[in-house]
């Protein structure tokens, strides 16, 4: 329960976080603040959240699972599989914005909504299609830790 | 030879593919139509119906018909839009151009006989060369046309204004210097005033006005045109709603009142648009706005006695030559592609005579339209063939239906009906010839197109090549220690070639004289490059053996996950070129991919540090300060919008105030600006100390004459943004010297920062360590910033700040991937190749950057003004003038690829020359990753020219291709140039440079 509940406060940390991301990547300041505000806190819950309920509030573990993508156990994979897929997501959802096609979803935020939910469902399959397949992901990383 | 000049031979070998290719495929994109010198005559076999003939009694030799008037004035007013001469009734708010030229309200409503009102579409581009162009030849203009506004030549093509020269009649001149350059020595009085100066409201129209009044007592003259172009510069300086405007058109119709107060029986009057305007006043495109002109005519008797309809009629521009010749009884030029505006012909009171003749002028029309298109048909091959042969025999179908109805009966058969169809066949038959005429040379030749996509493929293909090549290269320096020389001896195999055998054709072709035809010039050139390129492929593979080198494998497979995004990133922006919504957002969509770079090497950076913190060597400081830049980085470019000019299609966007001219801006930021040109020499007297070359010479003239640049700066900013009248009792020289001065300390600082003995001293600073290479950033960071001075003065008071947030974006980013690099490096064997994603980077920055200085990749967001920043608007040198506007559009180009040598690896990190003893192993490597990352640079930029010709072909006959592909290619093209350009220049400096440092080592 202490973890869920750290969790909690972790993704309330990471809103404003995620609202400065959206903002600078060209989102408006002022207006809509309404719409910026419910996607960036989609965006903690679907990313932080998990990610925070399972590795707790220890850095170094998130540093090994998020920024070395070096997971452990199954649940450590699923974890890093769906927040960067709904990160990627919502980038990707972006690109339909400028298009002139003139439908109703096209509003700002839905794309990026709808792009994020889609790349955590994604990440949700891969991570799932990784584990079952038992490919050793922590050696495969091992190798481009390498290259970096 | 030297190896490092084979660098040199394969680069200048690689620059030459890329431009064959560009040059190839834009002349077959934008085709050219040809020009027939033939002119018409009046003995000509036109078989007129005798019954009408009969009643032209006054026939002489002269003329074709008997001239309706024997006196004619033009009156061109420049962008003189349709809703500026419309009088609106329902007009309820104050405007500041509607209702203004009351005049011709008046005259349509109280002499309704006399006048007519046209809306007068212009044919895109709506420039006004090519609308003089088109008002006197009648001919069609094609889309290469648009480029010579600026360099007027000589018209050869039969027209209107040749025609009054036969037959001996005066002709009068006054107003826009563009018809001088058209016409020279052709008027028999001539007064025209320089056109370039659109800030000048003023010369023109006063010496229109100073002369018109005495000519127009003066009687001697048959034709008269006088051009104001007043209303046109007030659009291009103050748009069209400012009070400039009003008293403009008040001016106007005070002119018109009196002209009209004078016209006589046997005079007629055309009042003229040659194009209209935008919202925001410029023009060149093809929006409404920008073709609907007016046109208007005049005549002291009855011009009709038809009454004129109630909503205005629609003629077309070219349809002024055809009836302004028949009026004057002259025959209609040779290639006009015209409709005669029959409703204004009238030889008598009896209305069928009146018909008869009316169907007289549309058949010589027809008659010389068949004439015309049958001779181009005939000259260029069958390149109009098929169109031409189903027109004609259109033509001799209506001739045919024409006969048989009046010989049917004698004596003037025909019902007004038939003449209503026999009229309507007529008409139908001319515009059909027009619009076929029009899609024809709008078509696009494909095999040139072909062949110059091919050239640009083989280009990036043989760039891949020789990085390959270089890749092999270092790879070997690494392991034996030992420079192969031999290899690139091929790649000057191939540029001998390319010489050899482009001289060779170019004789062959001199001597068979066929080298006037521009087709044969771009078969020449791509024949050259092909057997080049066909020389360096098969070295390649003799050296080789197998075809997959040419795959960049090794590029692929040093691949992590940051590296895939920001390719993606690039390939993503490449995808953009094809969709029409994606080129309009394209400002937002470069940011929007900056924005991406930079977090992933932040994330990257990040990412290192936590691998290395791993064997406990972390640095938090360091860490915590890159991640704060990023972020600074970030907002910095998510600020930048403010600069943003607006396309048209963007219609959410509200043009940005700082576009305008320093009088339009407010004062606090007007303050900012200037304290960012007071930035520039704070921060050159920091790196003048932090080098500590202040006590040199050249360190002392840096420190004293940068502040007078600044100080220059301020000042013509603030006399610019004194009140307008104020300003206007300046003499000439008080305008320019302050912007003079500018670039005369720009350029001895310059020359003195390249001389030996500079480059010497600077090289001095820098430790033995890295072979003087720090010099080499000191220079390029020196150059960059006094070069800011002058791309500040031309960029404007508003954008001014814009330079340094580029200059601050190159900083953070060569701050943050050199020392995530550096720690991939410490923990790694680590390579000296050059990075690629790093330069790819560089590339967006650059494309971003772009926007940045307020630029959009339309024709009507070039800001012409620029060009006056130091030079009188009225100097003859068009190329100053030219060069201070490209200069201006490609600011961020420029110093994207002067600086693209800030990229060498070994700058950031001397600690990296400790693996290479021999000191000829090291400059071999510093002279080879330059060449690296120059090439890399072309290849990225080349690229994207590729990618934006496939976009315009494969998109040609799309609804917007002329409005957004097009431009948008064009635009990638000249960028490529500029980038390329200056690129090279930037090798050459540090080529220099390392060439200097390294002399002096040896002494």
């Amino acid at each position: 329960i202490k973890v869920v509940i750290s969790g909690f406060i972790v993704t309330a940390l990471a809103v404003p976080i995620m609202f400065l991301m959206i903002v600078l990547f060209g989102a408006q300041l002022t207006e809509e603040i309404n719409e910026t505000l419910s996607l960036a806190s989609l965006l903690s819950v679907l990313c932080i959240l998990n990610t925070a309920s399972v590795l707790g509030t220890s850095s170094e573990l998130w540093i090994r699972v998020l920024i070395l993508h070096r997971p452990i156990s199954t649940i450590e994979t699923m974890v890093m599989f769906t927040c960067y897929g709904s990160i990627l997501g919502a980038w990707l959802g972006a690109f339909t914005i400028p298009l002139d096609w003139d439908r109703p979803w096209q509003v700002w935020p839905i794309p990026c909504s709808i792009g994020t939910m889609a790349g955590y469902a994604l990440g949700l399959i891969l991570s799932l299609v990784e584990n079952k397949l038992f490919i050793n992901i922590s050696h495969s990383y091992e190798k481009d830790y390498k290259f970096a | 030879m030297h190896p490092k000049w084979n660098l040199a031979v394969t680069m200048i070998w690689l620059w030459l593919l890329y431009l064959a290719g560009i040059h190839i495929f834009t002349t077959g994109f934008l085709l050219r139509r040809m020009e027939i010198v033939n002119k018409s005559h009046c003995n000509h076999n036109f078989q007129f119906n005798p019954d009408v003939k009969d009643r032209y009694h006054v026939m002489d030799n002269k003329t074709c018909i008997p001239p309706q008037y024997h006196r004619a004035i033009f009156i061109i007013i420049d962008a003189l839009r349709f809703d500026f001469v419309k009088y609106d009734d329902t007009l309820n708010h104050a405007s500041f151009y509607k209702n203004k030229l009351k005049i011709i309200h008046e005259l349509i409503t109280t002499r309704s006989h006399q006048s007519r009102l046209y809306r007068f579409m212009a044919d895109p581009p709506t420039t006004t060369m090519q609308r003089i162009k088109g008002l006197t030849t009648g001919s069609l203009p094609t889309f290469v046309d648009a480029g010579s506004n600026f360099e007027t030549s000589q018209i050869t093509e039969d027209n209107f204004i040749h025609q009054c020269r036969k037959i001996n009649k005066t002709m009068v001149f006054m107003g826009d210097d563009t018809w001088e350059g058209l016409y020279p020595n052709v008027f028999n009085r001539s007064h025209p005033f320089p056109s370039f100066n659109v800030k000048d409201l003023h010369t023109v129209d006063n010496g229109v006005l100073r002369h018109l009044t005495p000519e127009m007592h003066r009687r001697d003259w048959d034709v008269l045109i006088a051009h104001f172009l007043g209303v046109d510069h007030c659009g291009h300086t103050y748009g069209p709603n400012h009070p400039e405007m009003t008293n403009k058109l008040l001016q106007m119709e005070h002119v018109l009142r009196k002209i009209i107060a004078n016209i006589d029986n046997d005079t007629i009057l055309f009042i003229m648009g040659d194009h209209g305007m935008t919202r925001t006043g410029d023009h060149g495109g093809d929006s409404d706005d920008e073709v609907t002109a007016a046109l208007f005519v005049y005549s002291g008797r009855p011009i009709t006695i038809d009454q004129p309809d109630q909503e205005w009629k629609t003629v077309s521009q070219v349809d002024l030559v055809p009836t302004v010749s028949l009026l004057l009884g002259q025959p209609i030029p040779f290639a006009s592609l015209g409709l005669v505006i029959d409703e204004l012909f009238e030889i008598s009171n009896n209305s069928k005579i009146n018909m008869y003749h009316r169907i007289e002028l549309l058949r010589m029309n027809a008659w010389q339209v068949n004439t015309y298109l049958k001779t181009y048909s005939q000259l260029a091959d069958d390149f109009l063939g098929p169109v031409a042969l189903q027109l004609e025999q259109q033509y001799t179908a209506l001739e045919a239906d024409y006969w048989n109805d009046v010989n049917r009966q004698q004596a003037m058969p025909l019902s007004k009906q038939q003449f209503m169809n026999i009229r309507q066949g007529y008409q139908n038959y001319l515009k059909n010839a027009r619009e076929h005429c029009a899609s024809v040379w709008a078509k696009f030749d494909m095999i040139t197109i072909g062949f110059g996509l091919l050239i640009l493929i083989m280009a990036i293909i043989s760039t891949l090549i020789i990085l390959q090549r270089q890749q092999k290269l270092q790879q070997s320096v690494a392991a034996k220690m030992e420079i192969d020389h031999t290899i690139n001896w091929n790649i000057k195999l191939a540029y001998e070639v390319w010489l050899l055998t482009l001289i060779t054709l170019i004789i062959i072709a001199y001597f068979t004289h066929l080298l006037h035809v521009s087709y044969i010039l771009s078969m020449i050139i791509f024949i050259a490059t092909l057997a080049s390129v066909i020389a360096c492929f098969y070295t390649h593979c003799q050296a080789n053996c197998n075809m997959n080198c040419i795959l960049p494998v090794n590029l692929l497979s040093s691949m992590d996950n940051q590296m895939i995004i920001i390719a993606s990133c690039y390939a993503f922006h490449l995808l953009c070129y094809f969709s029409n919504s994606f080129i309009i957002t394209e400002d937002s969509i470069t940011r929007f991919f900056v924005q991406t770079c930079a977090l992933m090497y932040t994330f990257k950076l990040i990412r290192n540090n936590a691998c290395s913190s791993l064997k406990k060597e972390i640095n938090l400081t360091t860490l915590g300060g890159n991640c704060l830049l990023t972020l600074a980085w970030m907002c910095s470019n998510r600020i930048a919008p403010i600069f943003y000019s607006c396309r048209e299609e963007q219609y959410w966007c509200t043009p940005s105030t700082l576009l305008n001219s320093p009088a339009g801006l407010s004062w606090p930021y007007k303050a900012i600006s200037f304290v960012s040109v007071l930035l520039v020499p704070i921060l050159i007297s920091l790196t003048v100390y932090s080098y500590n070359f202040n006590a040199t010479t050249y360190g002392k003239l840096l420190l004293w004459c940068t502040p007078v640049c600044s100080i220059c700066i301020i000042c013509y900013w603030l006399i610019l943004s004194l009140p307008e009248s104020t300003l206007k009792s300046f003499l000439p020289w008080q305008h320019v010297i302050l912007p003079r001065m500018v670039y005369a300390i720009v350029i001895i600082i310059l020359i003195a920062l390249f001389s030996k003995s500079t480059m010497k001293k600077i090289a001095k600073i820098s430790d033995n360590e890295s072979l003087g290479l720090t010099g080499l950033e000191v220079i390029t960071k020196l150059l960059l910033l006094l070069l800011s001075f002058p791309f500040m003065m031309l960029l404007g008071c508003g954008l001014a700040p814009s330079i340094l947030l580029c200059l601050f974006g190159i900083t953070c980013f060569l701050t943050i991937s050199h020392s995530s690099r550096l720690l991939s490096i410490r923990s790694n064997s680590g390579s000296l190749m050059s990075c690629w994603t790093q330069i790819l980077t560089w590339e967006m920055l650059c494309s971003q950057s772009y926007f940045v200085t307020g630029h959009q990749n339309t024709v009507v967001t070039i800001r012409w003004s620029a060009a006056f920043t130091g030079l009188h608007g009225d100097s003859n040198s068009y190329v100053l003038l030219g060069l201070l506007v490209v200069l201006n559009t490609f600011t961020a180009q420029i110093i994207f690829g002067l600086s693209v040598t800030l990229l060498m690896p070994m700058i950031q990190y001397p600690k990296l020359w400790g693996k290479y003893h021999q000191h000829k192993a090291r400059q071999m490597i510093s002279y080879n990753t330059l060449f690296e990352i120059v090439i890399y640079f072309f290849l990225f930029c080349g690229i994207k020219v590729f990618v934006s010709a496939l976009a315009a072909t494969v998109l040609r006959r799309h609804l917007m291709a002329w409005k957004i592909f097009v431009p948008r290619l064009l635009f990638e093209a000249a960028s490529f140039l500029t980038t390329s350009i200056s690129a090279l220049i930037g090798y050459l400096i540090a080529y220099r440079f390392i060439d200097i440092s390294d002399g002096d080592k040896h002494r």
